[in-house]
């Protein structure tokens, strides 16, 4: 198993360091109680982190899909990263109605309360990405060209 | 204005590989909308609003679109549930008949539809090489990789005829080549402007190149899909004859509920290998869908 250790110093300034895979998956137990996740990750700056199944053996453009971002309050898990993370998660998934989801998808923040720093966000058996959550709110971080309604995708 | 005029040399060259009326009637009606559903996020196809699906007959997760809206607008479209792609794209990675947990080689991958394909039917697990020689395409392959959830395979960018040195080493080889681009005519009428027949013929060449390097790096045992966009047969039998005559390669037959055509074993003073009658060509009147071509190829042993 290939493992990383992350050097930058996003990771380095909260003390104990640890590779970067055993971080992830500290994250994802604390923050949504997913354990067993069978994927290795890799960080690529800016704590973004990459989850992939090794496999090569030639030189690699790019492998696996962004995961999430390591951010300084916790592991925000990007469209994909959710989707994985939150079939296995036992915390911290909301699960929203079609007004909701339609409103989150076209990049609004939603009015929610929750407990937990980011939320997964479901609705049915879609996951919806992550949003952080302060003050009943949820903050939308879908990027721009994955929302609805959005010229640029057609 | 008379499409004829467009680009005469290329209804010249049409003439003899379809004459009918129904094959120019298609390839300038546009295309219906299609889709695949994502296996990696879904089980099933949901209903979305505003649009209704019918079963493409060859793929069990394809689906035809009606609507007045735009599929790419919903939310199951930009979560990658569903992923845009043409009908008849869908066949190659059928015919690659892929298993979880094989090594797989995409030698000219972007945009991605069809690496996106494999990887669900291999359920994410093995090993993909999504290869493609021109940077500015990798941008909109890994961007689909990304929405699929695809997270067994690697983006390399490579001179596909490179393959050759890695001799046995791929379960299964997918080589849909660069072409002239004839059955996306329904799509943009751009293709139908830049056709020449000079180019047809170094693509041909281009495409003999690498289909050597797909057959030698394909393991013995393994499968080669070769397929392009186009209907000429100097891109197509033409390619695979080529194969034919150099190695020990043999084609089996795709048997698919799909309507097609033999592959031809002559065109103009060419004749090829008998055998090539056994590729699949699919013309634009067929099924509705762009014109398409596909060989499967099986390396003994």
């Amino acid at each position: 198993m290939i493992l990383r250790v992350s050097l930058s110093p996003s990771l380095s300034n909260r003390g104990e360091r640890m590779d970067i895979s055993a971080e992830v998956k500290k994250h994802l137990k604390e923050q949504f109680g997913v354990e067993n996740i069978d994927l290795q990750f890799e960080e690529k700056g800016k704590g973004r982190i990459y989850a992939f199944r090794a496999c090569n053996k030639f030189k690699a453009v790019s492998k696996g899909i962004y995961f999430a971002t390591l951010e300084k309050d916790g592991l925000r898990l990007s469209i994909e990263g959710s989707f994985i993370a939150g079939r296995l998660a036992t915390k911290n998934v909301v699960e929203v109605s079609r007004e909701q989801a339609l409103k989150w998808m076209r990049g609004e923040n939603l009015e929610i309360n929750a407990e937990g720093n980011y939320i997964i966000l479901r609705y049915g058996n879609y996951f919806l990405g992550c949003g952080k959550h302060r003050k009943g709110e949820i903050l939308n971080f879908v990027p721009k060209n994955r929302r609805i309604g959005d010229a640029e995708n057609d | 204005m008379d499409t004829f005029n467009i680009n005469p040399e290329f209804f010249r060259r049409y003439e003899k590989i379809d004459p009918s009326r129904e094959f120019i009637e298609y390839t300038f009606k546009p295309l219906r909308q299609s889709i695949r559903l994502n296996l990696l996020k879904a089980d099933e196809m949901p209903e979305i609003e505003g649009f209704s699906f019918e079963r493409v007959p060859w793929c069990k997760e394809g689906y035809f679109v009606e609507g007045e809206g735009r599929i790419t607008r919903t939310i199951e479209h930009q979560l990658g549930i569903i992923f845009s792609q043409e009908a008849s794209s869908m066949i190659p990675a059928i015919a690659l008949e892929v298993e979880p947990g094989m090594r797989v080689l995409d030698m000219a991958a972007s945009p991605g539809a069809k690496t996106t394909q494999i990887a669900s039917y291999m359920q994410n697990e093995g090993c993909i090489i999504a290869n493609d020689v021109k940077f500015s395409r990798l941008n909109i392959l890994q961007s689909n990789l990304q929405k699929c959830g695809v997270l067994n395979a690697v983006v390399t960018m490579m001179d596909g005829r490179s393959f050759r040195k890695h001799k046995n080493e791929f379960d299964r080889v997918l080589l849909d080549a660069p072409c002239s681009n004839v059955g996306m005519i329904r799509k943009n009428f751009k293709y139908l402007k830049l056709w020449k027949i000079r180019d047809v013929e170094s693509l041909a060449r281009l495409q003999r190149q690498l289909i050597r390097a797909a057959y030698e790096c394909l393991k013995p045992g393994g499968i080669l899909v070769y397929s392009t966009c186009t209907l000429d047969p100097e891109e197509n039998e033409g390619v695979v004859n080529h194969l034919l005559s150099v190695t020990d390669a043999e084609i089996e037959r795709i048997k698919f509920s799909v309507k097609g055509r033999k592959g031809f074993t002559e065109f103009g003073e060419m004749k090829y290998d008998e055998r090539v009658v056994n590729c699949l060509r699919i013309h634009p009147q067929d099924n509705d869908t762009e014109g398409f071509f596909i060989a499967k190829l099986v390396k003994p042993g």
